[in-house]
C-alpha cells in the first residue's frame, strides 16, 4: 500500500476506499492519528470527547446505514451528547451553506453513531424489532429533533474526530450499542405518517408523494435508508449511501417528464456558484431536455527525473440523452444524480426545458470530502443565483475557461459541445 | 367514427420498432385505405414516414381519423404475442383501444393528439441513391460502432464505401458497383452521421432484403425499406454531422 501523502506513514485505512468522491481533488490520506490531515480536524473539533458506557442528547434527528458486509449491515441513530443550540441543523444540509468546510466537518464530528448489526430485510419485521431498529426507524420518521439515549457494549473513550466519506456528510465516532431508547416522542410530519403506513405504494411512488407535499430531499432520503419506504415485501434497510443517490435518482425521474413537456429555452444561459473550492458552472442550452456533467481537477504529473513537476487534469465524464439513463452514472458516480436534481429543479420552477451541462472544478481549497449534498446544494445556489445570458454557446464557454483553471478541455470532452458544434438539425434543409 | 383492424403481431411489431427509435408517442393518421405515421424526434435531427396499406391486414375497417398512442403502452401490449398470433386492434370508445391478442384483452388510453404538430418534411435534392440488403448495411454499421460515434457514408461513380475512424483505429466497408443491388451516383457524395441515431435506424432494417440509400455532400441521408411482405414502407431522413457548425 502506498504511503499517506500527507503523514507518509502506512495508512491505518484508506480513505479511498469509500470510492471515487473521496478522491475528487485530493490526494491519497490516511486516518493514522497524527496524519496532518486528522490533526486539522481535531483543531475543529477541539477537546471534546466522549467517556462511559453511555451518551444522552438530542438526535438532529439522523441516522447512518452502513455498507460494509451487506447484507449484513450496522446501522443506528446519530446523536449528540450534551447541549446543542441547534441540534436540527446538525442534519440539514441545506443550512450548511453557510458555514466553512472546517466548520462543517466541526459540527458533524460531534454526532455520535450508535452502531448495531442487523441484516437489512429485517427492516420489514415490524412485529419483532429490536429496539434499536425502532429507535432508528422513529428517528427517520421524525422533523424534528428528539432527545436519545444511547447505552454502549463497554466503557469506550473516544475523540470526535470524524469519519469521511465521499457520500455521505462526515459523522463522529461509531460506536457498539448495547441498547438504543427515545427519551421523547418524536414529531412526525402527518405526510410522512402516511406513506410509511402504506405498505402498497412502490418506494418510488411514496418519495414522489413525499417530495410533492414539500418533503425536502434529504427527509426522503432518511426514510428510505431506514427501510420506510416501498411495498410491505420489498422494505429493507438501506445503506445510507446508497440511499443518497436513489433518492436523487427517484426524484429527478419525478421530475424529468414534466420538463420534457416544456418549451425549449430560448437562449444560453450560464449559472455558477463555488462552494468549498468546488466551482459549478451549469450552462443550459437551448434544446430538448439532456443532461451530462463533467468534473476535472490537477494532478500531479509523472515527469523525469531532473525535470521540474507538473500538474495534469484528470476529467471524469457522464451524460444522458432525451430519455433517462438506465445504467448508473460509474464515472461520476452520486454527484451526477445530485447535480441533475438540482438542474431539474430549477428547470421545472421556470417551466422550461434545455440541454445542461454541469462542469465542476475541484480546486485545492477542498481538501476533504464532506459528501454528495456539496453538489447538490452547491447547483441548487447556482440555479438560484441568476443567469449570465453569453449570446453564443462559445462565448458561454470562454467565460468558463476564464474563469477556471482548466480550458478548452471541457468543450474537448463534452457529448453536449460536440452535438452543439456538429450536428445539424433538419430544420436547416426546409426552404423557408 | 370506427377503426377496427386485425394482423399478424409481426405487423404491429414492425411498426413499434421502427418509431421507438425516435419517439415515445405518435399520431396515427387513419384513412380507409391504411395508416401512416409522420414523426420527428425531440432533438429535431431526425424523422421517420411510415405508411402501412389496408393490404397488411387480414381485416382492416376505418374511417378518417388520428389516433394518438403511446408506444411503449402498445410495446407492453403485444410484446405478450408470439410472431404470428393475430392481433385485433379495436376503437372501443372515443380515447380507448381495445387489443384482442387471443384470449387476452388490453385496453390502452390514446394520447391527445392536438399537441402534436405535423413535423415539415424538407424538400431534398439528393443526387446518389444505392440499394443493398439490410443486412450488409448493418455488418458494416456493427463494425463502426466499435470505435467510434460517427460514421461516413460516401457514393462514388464506382460504389459506395461506409466509413468509420477512432483514435488510432479505423473501419471501412467498400461495396464495388456491381455487388450492389443498384447503384446510382452522377457525381461524388460524401456525410458524416451520428451511429447513435443511424445504427438504430439500422437495426431496424437490417431484416429488410433491400434497403435504400439516398445521399448528398453534407446533406441529409434517406434510408428506406419496406416490410410486412412489401405492404409497409418506412423512410428516415437523418441530418448530418458537419466539421463545424
Amino acid at each position: 500500500m502506498d504511503p499517506c501523502s500527507l503523514c507518509g506513514r502506512t495508512p491505518k485505512r484508506v480513505v479511498q476506499e469509500m470510492g471515487v468522491e473521496a478522491r475528487r481533488g485530493q490526494e491519497q490520506f490516511c486516518e493514522v492519528r497524527g496524519c496532518p490531515l486528522m490533526e486539522r480536524f481535531k483543531g475543529f473539533t477541539g477537546e471534546d470527547e466522549i467517556s462511559g458506557d453511555s451518551a444522552y442528547g438530542p438526535s438532529p434527528p439522523s441516522l447512518f446505514v452502513g455498507r460494509h458486509g451487506y447484507p449484513d449491515v450496522h446501522l443506528g441513530p446519530l446523536m449528540t451528547p450534551g447541549e446543542v443550540d441547534e441540534p436540527g441543523l446538525m442534519d440539514e444540509p441545506p443550512s450548511w451553506t453557510d458555514m466553512g468546510l472546517g466548520d462543517v466537518l466541526a459540527m458533524r464530528s460531534g454526532l455520535i453513531r450508535g452502531n448495531a448489526r442487523v441484516e437489512v430485510d429485517q427492516a420489514r419485521r415490524i412485529s419483532d424489532p429490536t429496539r434499536t431498529m425502532e429507535v432508528t426507524q422513529e428517528l427517520a420518521m421524525a422533523a424534528k429533533p428528539a432527545y436519545t439515549e444511547l447505552s454502549f457494549s463497554r466503557e469506550v473513550d473516544v475523540d470526535l474526530t470524524p469519519t469521511l466519506g465521499g457520500f455521505s456528510a462526515p459523522t463522529g465516532p461509531s460506536i457498539t450499542l448495547e441498547k438504543a431508547q427515545l427519551a421523547e416522542n418524536p414529531r412526525v410530519p402527518r405526510q410522512v405518517d402516511q406513506i410509511v403506513y402504506d405498505t402498497d405504494a412502490k418506494a418510488t411512488t411514496g418519495a414522489w408523494e413525499l417530495y410533492d407535499k414539500g418533503i425536502a430531499d434529504y427527509h426522503v432520503q432518511r426514510l428510505l435508508a431506514a427501510g420506510l419506504l416501498g411495498r410491505a415485501n420489498d422494505r429493507r434497510f438501506v445503506p445510507t449511501r446508497w440511499s443518497i443517490t436513489a433518492t436523487d435518482d427517484m426524484l429527478g425521474k419525478r421530475l424529468i417528464p414534466q420538463v420534457r413537456d416544456r418549451q425549449h429555452l430560448g437562449q444560453p444561459q450560464l449559472f455558477f456558484h463555488e462552494l468549498y473550492g468546488n466551482r459549478f458552472h451549469v450552462l443550459l442550452i437551448p434544446g430538448p431536455w439532456e443532461f451530462e456533467m463533467l468534473e476535472a481537477w490537477l494532478v500531479p504529473k509523472k515527469t523525469p527525473e531532473g525535470q521540474p513537476p507538473g500538474r495534469e487534469i484528470k476529467m471524469l465524464q457522464d451524460d444522458e440523452g432525451h430519455e433517462p439513463r438506465t445504467s448508473y452514472a460509474d464515472d461520476i458516480t452520486g454527484a451526477y444524480y445530485a447535480a441533475r436534481l438540482a438542474v431539474l429543479e430549477h428547470l421545472t420552477s421556470i417551466g422550461r426545458q434545455a440541454r445542461a451541462l454541469v462542469l465542476r472544478e475541484i480546486t485545492d481549497d477542498y481538501y476533504a470530502p464532506a459528501g454528495v449534498w456539496v453538489i447538490r446544494e452547491a447547483v441548487r445556489h447556482a440555479m438560484g443565483e441568476g443567469p449570465r445570458t453569453p449570446d453564443t454557446v462559445e462565448h458561454a464557454l470562454s467565460i468558463v475557461e476564464a474563469e477556471n483553471e482548466i480550458g478548452p478541455d471541457w468543450a474537448a470532452n463534452s457529448r453536449l459541445i460536440d452535438e452543439h458544434r456538429h450536428q445539424v438539425q433538419l430544420s436547416a434543409f426546409l426552404d423557408d | 367514427m370506427s377503426f377496427r383492424a386485425v394482423c399478424k403481431a409481426d405487423v404491429v411489431k414492425s411498426v413499434i420498432d421502427s418509431l421507438s427509435t425516435l419517439v415515445d408517442e405518435a399520431k396515427f393518421q387513419v384513412a380507409p385505405e391504411g395508416l401512416e405515421v409522420l414523426a420527428v424526434d425531440a432533438a429535431h435531427v431526425a424523422m421517420i414516414d411510415l405508411s402501412l396499406s389496408k393490404a397488411a391486414f387480414k381485416n382492416f375497417e376505418a374511417d378518417e381519423m388520428e389516433l394518438g398512442i403511446d408506444i411503449d403502452k402498445l410495446s407492453d401490449a403485444v410484446r405478450l404475442a408470439g410472431a404470428d398470433d393475430e392481433v385485433e386492434i379495436v376503437l372501443e370508445d372515443e380515447g380507448l383501444l381495445r387489443l384482442e391478442i387471443g384470449n387476452l384483452t388490453r385496453r390502452m388510453s390514446l394520447v391527445d393528439t392536438s399537441g402534436m404538430t405535423d413535423p415539415k418534411i424538407p424538400d431534398l435534392e439528393l443526387p446518389a441513391m444505392i440499394k443493398m440488403p439490410g443486412a450488409e448495411l448493418d455488418r458494416g454499421i456493427k463494425a463502426a460502432e466499435g470505435i467510434s460515434d460517427h460514421v461516413a457514408l460516401h457514393a462514388t461513380a464506382g460504389g459506395f464505401e461506409l466509413s468509420a475512424e477512432g483514435d488510432m483505429d479505423s473501419v471501412n466497408l467498400n461495396l464495388e458497383k456491381d455487388t450492389l443491388l443498384e447503384h446510382r451516383a452522377s457525381e461524388e457524395v460524401r456525410s458524416l452521421f451520428s451511429l447513435d441515431y443511424f445504427s438504430n435506424m439500422v437495426k431496424v432494417a437490417k431484416d429488410a432484403g433491400t434497403v435504400q440509400l439516398r445521399l448528398g455532400n453534407d446533406y441529409p441521408v434517406r434510408l428506406g425499406f419496406e416490410f410486412a411482405d412489401g405492404e409497409g414502407e418506412v423512410t428516415y431522413l437523418l441530418a448530418p454531422r458537419i466539421e463545424s457548425a
